[in-house]
């Protein structure tokens, strides 16, 4: 009787454990923050967004947008095409983003009432992704490796089971191009997303949290998965950013030419 | 039937001396309930049109009440690397204070300040900050981006600014900068001077300069009992009139927290006039009481029973006409309620209560003490009249039967309407300040560097949303800039056109330095669009709504006073009718605008507020005395020291503001009382003959005055040792002029009249 209790308990154990076995290989913490980062990282894929800005007095902006996405032949950093496709004095416009790892990444912008492509050189890693409050580095990710990693502990959120991981800037160049001191994550053990994330600025004061729901799978045998829903809070200014995907097709045939500069006219 | 009265009180003392206890302790206990409200905003009539902007300015634009830190290397030294890395300091460490509104914290080192310039192909986007290292190539961005010059930088380049914004801190603006003092003050080194100003300055300090009441009241309260202790050579005259004012002050307290009606710091003087009313009928029943007292005890009557007697008929006789003066004050005060502004709303009613508690005390609660008090003793009482006043009411007798008091007061009273006429109505909370003190100091330093300490917000409101980015509305906000920039004493003026105008020669590479404008409303988004995708959502926070429909243009001015600001709100309006499209509409706010709206509306109200309490005062005294001519006596003294305080304004150019007003609507409650008490004795004396009566009643009634003037005079004369606070030294002399006036009218120039007029109510 005894032996069957226990057999029965180990089993138990072992069907508990099956999922995070799936999601990553293990369950240190930069193992699970290189999942996190590949999760969202796909071949190609073509979406349509709503993007809603909500501001501290409860006044909205909102902006439909389609997006193309490919990955660079490093398997590491993305091409993004962003089209506006509303409000109708942005129409048209469009945006380039070409990514170069831990380099300065290149982003273009297409203005149809000039007529006129510019290239846009900023510190855009902090900078905020048009006018939301995520920045290009959230949407881009930040490199694992440039994070010192800790699995705090396990929790549920929405009854899904997370790694709870504290993640710090490496070093102070890491800090001031990121902008954050700290983040936390709560990253979905299934599918490597985080549900959760709370952010820290550079002088240390609670910045803003994002959370992301609707986390579907796009090519699961991969691993690959994407969230249809987001929210960002800033707690700093009262601002507010949801970012619904209408739409998210994976698409392997997107020619390069599509991400060529002098292509954003078209 | 005041005398029933204080005969059933004297048998009833110990319980009306313990209900009185009793009644105190509640007053204390429930004036812990007392609100005080620090924010002058809410002070403000909340249907003018500069209020309702407000709560645009704060939840749109999150604009309030700016702190400008300013920070320069000494003279002869060239340390800008240290005053950059003081800069960034200053800055992280406001971010962390309480009440701030980070999104429009701007500085070289804060996220929003921005340099837009052309780069090799396209736009670069620099955060100021990212440069702190490498001032020279600072220097250049900042002078490639015009926003920021005069108001984070100086005009050498020397000095460079930290401009925070502040939402009200219920503790008060005081405690906002004891937040934020320790942050500026670690940064005070050799080498480096700080400055500091704005609006937010200003309230902290007139809160903190207002804060020495707490030291200089009780000395005039003790001075005041020293006069009067002085004058009747006695105990109880020391303390007795003081114990009345005292009461009656912790009485009104408790009501008003009992009743929950908020004190503000505007009416942190009304105490003055309570005390200076209580302390008055106090001193004139003692000195009724002293004068029985000593012609009982003169006629053989025992001490104990002449005491009770003293007691029955001072009240008695003196008790209706402080009643009733009482009672003309208490309802020219609470008349008050009518008025907009809730200030004077809560003046009327505090000054109103604290004198009907004065008398609820004087006719039970001193009686009943009295009469449980060792009678005096037989020479003080005798003694009391002697000495300096004596010899004074003696003058004043001698000159009071010539017809000398009345071409000395006609010629007063036109020298004070000379003066008058030289009267500048504004307010200027800089003038509430010595010019040596270092608020104002710091202000001229500011100033001569930068746009300007004040700012004063136009929020150009387009009707629609996006509507901001229409051609038209961006060329009406250019052409309201335009004007306002040739208004002296205008500094600068930023607005959403600066940004967009500056996107729009970065674009075009930098090779023109023309101001202009997007063309269409696509090419306006598109660069809002590309503004917002290299900075952060926040940026443009202070400058454009987040519909576009609504724009904020910053006014730098130099100057606080109301009728500056008035004169480019005005202008600002005519210009906006022009220029701007049909359906849009521009409207005024921030701390500068505010003051002028409080002032332009005191400039009416406070006026109506002195015709409204005289007009209920010679009502009052007409039905009392059953007369018009005395309705218009008991005016008198009065109004001639309303116009002498004028006159000393007009003459020694200090500003009808909030607070001189609000001495000179005082000046109505304290100065009826004289020649209440005054007619009233005369027509008591009148039995003999008029010159007898007339020194009689000098003796008495205009002893007691000359006491309480005198002594309320020196008693907040002390106020004048408040160096540095203008504010507190106006007071000192607006108080001791009426009072002295306004005794000086009632013991000379009404008995001339009376001699010359022979009026019926007196002279039957």
């Amino acid at each position: 009787m005894l032996r069957l209790c226990r057999t029965v308990m180990i089993t138990g154990m072992l069907l508990a454990a099956m999922p995070q076995a799936h999601a990553a290989m293990g369950t240190s913490a930069d193992e699970i923050m290189n999942c996190s980062d590949q999760a969202t990282k796909v071949v190609g894929a073509l979406s349509d967004l709503t993007l809603t800005l909500i501001d501290s007095s409860g006044q909205q902006r909102v902006r439909q947008l389609s997006m193309a996405t490919k990955l660079e032949p490093n398997g590491h950093d993305n091409m993004r095409l962003l089209r506006f496709i509303s409000p109708a004095d942005i129409k048209g416009t469009v945006t380039l983003l070409i990514e170069h790892g831990g380099q300065s990444d290149d982003m273009w912008i297409y203005l149809p009432a000039l007529k006129k492509t510019r290239r846009l050189v900023a510190d855009n890693k902090r900078d905020s992704f048009v006018g939301s409050d995520l920045t290009f580095g959230d949407l881009i990710g930040h490199q694992p490796s440039d994070w010192a990693n800790t699995n705090l502990r396990e929790e549920v959120i929405d009854g899904k089971p997370t790694w709870v991981i504290e993640s710090s800037p490496r070093n102070a160049m890491i800090k001031t191009s990121s902008g954050y001191s700290k983040r936390l994550l709560w990253v979905e053990k299934q599918s490597c997303i985080p549900l959760r994330t709370d952010y820290w600025d550079d002088a240390g004061l609670s910045l803003k949290t994002v959370r992301t729901s609707r986390v579907e799978g796009m090519d699961v045998a991969n691993k690959k998965y994407q969230f249809m829903h987001l929210e960002a809070s800033n707690q700093q200014t009262g601002h507010k950013s949801i970012l619904n995907y209408n739409k998210y097709t994976l698409s392997q045939k997107i020619d390069d030419s599509v991400f060529a500069p002098r292509s954003l006219d078209q | 039937m005041l005398g029933k009265i204080t005969r059933h009180v004297i048998a009833g003392r110990r319980a009306v001396i313990a209900a009185t206890i009793l009644i105190t302790f509640l007053a204390l206990y429930f004036s812990t309930n007392l609100r005080i409200i620090i924010d002058p905003g809410a002070i403000l009539p909340q249907s003018h049109p500069f209020v309702a902007s407000r709560t645009v300015l704060e939840d749109i634009f999150n604009e309030r009440y700016a702190l400008l830190v300013a920070i320069a290397p000494s003279p002869g030294t060239k340390n800008i690397a240290e005053v950059l890395a003081k800069v960034q300091r200053i800055t992280d460490g406001l971010k962390a204070v309480p009440g701030i509104a980070n999104s429009t914290l701007l500085s070289v080192s804060s996220r929003n300040a921005k340099a837009i310039s052309a780069g090799g192909v396209g736009l670069n986007v620099t955060p100021l900050r990212s440069e702190l290292a490498h001032p020279e190539r600072l220097k250049q961005l900042l002078a490639q981006n015009p926003i920021y010059q005069q108001t984070i930088v100086s005009r050498d380049g020397r000095m460079f600014a930290v401009l925070a914004e502040f939402r009200p801190d219920k503790r008060g603006y005081a405690h906002i900068l004891e937040e934020v003092s320790p942050i500026i003050d670690r940064e005070r080194t050799a080498g480096v001077s700080i400055h500091v100003s704005g609006h937010i300055e200003y309230l902290g300090e007139i809160e903190r300069y207002s804060a020495r009441m707490i030291v200089f009241v009780p000395i005039a309260v003790m001075l005041i009992g020293l006069l009067l202790f002085n004058a009747f050579r006695s105990f109880q005259g020391f303390i007795l009139p003081l114990a009345t004012a005292i009461l009656a002050l912790v009485w009104v307290l408790g009501i008003m927290g009992a009743c929950h009606v908020p004190l503000d710091v505007f009416n942190a003087t009304t105490p003055i006039l309570i005390l200076a009313v209580a302390a008055g009928h106090a001193v004139q029943i003692l000195k009724r009481y002293y004068e029985e007292y000593y012609t009982l005890r003169s006629s053989g009557v025992e001490a104990l029973t002449a005491n009770t007697e003293a007691i029955v008929l001072s009240l008695e006789k003196v008790g209706r006409y402080m009643v009733a003066a009482g009672l003309v004050a208490a309802a020219g005060f609470l008349s008050l309620i009518v008025f907009e502004i809730k200030t004077v709303q809560t003046f009327g009613i505090f000054a109103g209560l604290g004198i009907l508690s004065a008398l609820v005390i004087e006719l039970t609660f001193m009686p009943a003490l009295r009469s449980c008090l060792r009678p005096p003793e037989w020479r003080y009482a005798k003694q009391s009249n002697r000495g300096l006043w004596s010899s004074l009411i003696a003058k004043i007798a001698v000159w009071a039967i010539t017809r000398k008091p009345l071409i000395f007061w006609s010629i007063v009273v036109l020298v004070a309407l000379a003066g008058a006429a030289q009267l500048r109505v504004e307010n200027s909370m800089k003038a509430y300040f010595s010019s040596w003190t270092t608020i104002r100091k710091d202000d001229a330093a500011i100033n001569e560097n930068f746009a300007g300490t004040q700012v004063l917000y136009i929020i150009v409101d387009s009707g629609e949303a996006d509507g901001i980015k229409r051609p038209q509305i961006l060329r009406g906000i250019q052409a309201i800039q335009q004007a306002m920039e040739k208004i002296p004493g205008v500094g600068k003026t930023v607005s959403i056109d600066d940004f967009l105008i500056r996107m729009g020669r970065a674009m075009a590479g930098d090779s023109n330095n023309d101001n202009e404008l997007p063309q269409s409303r696509e090419i306006a988004g598109q660069y809002l669009l590309l503004y917002s995708m290299s900075g952060d959502t926040a940026d443009l926070t202070s400058f454009v709504d987040f519909e576009y429909r609504r724009a904020n243009i910053k006014v730098y001015v130099h100057r606080d006073d109301s009728p500056f600001v008035l004169s480019i709100v005005r202008r600002a309006q005519s210009v906006a009718g022009t220029v701007l499209p049909q359906g849009s509409t521009v409207r005024f706010a921030g701390g500068v605008a505010e003051a002028a709206a409080l002032n332009e509306v005191m400039v009416r109200d406070k006026l109506l507020n002195m015709l409204q309490i005289s007009l209920v005062v010679f009502v009052a005294s007409t039905l009392l005395f059953r007369s018009l001519v005395a309705g218009l006596l008991v005016l008198l003294p009065v109004v001639i020291a309303v116009i002498v305080n004028f006159g000393l304004l007009g003459w020694l150019g200090i500003p009808l503001d909030i607070p001189t007003s609000l001495i000179s609507a005082m000046v109505i409650g304290i100065g009826a009382d004289f020649a209440i008490y005054f007619l009233s004795r005369y027509r008591e004396e009148l039995g003999r003959n008029p010159d007898e009566a007339l020194i009689k009643t000098l003796d008495s009634a205009g002893m007691a005055s000359l006491y309480v003037a005198t002594s309320v005079a020196v008693g907040y004369g002390v106020l004048g040792l408040s160096f540095g606070f203008r504010l507190h030294q106006w007071m000192a002399l607006l108080i001791a002029s009426a009072m002295f006036v306004s005794a000086f009218v009632t013991l000379s120039l009404i008995p001339v009249i009376l001699r010359l007029t022979r009026p019926k109510f007196l002279f039957r």
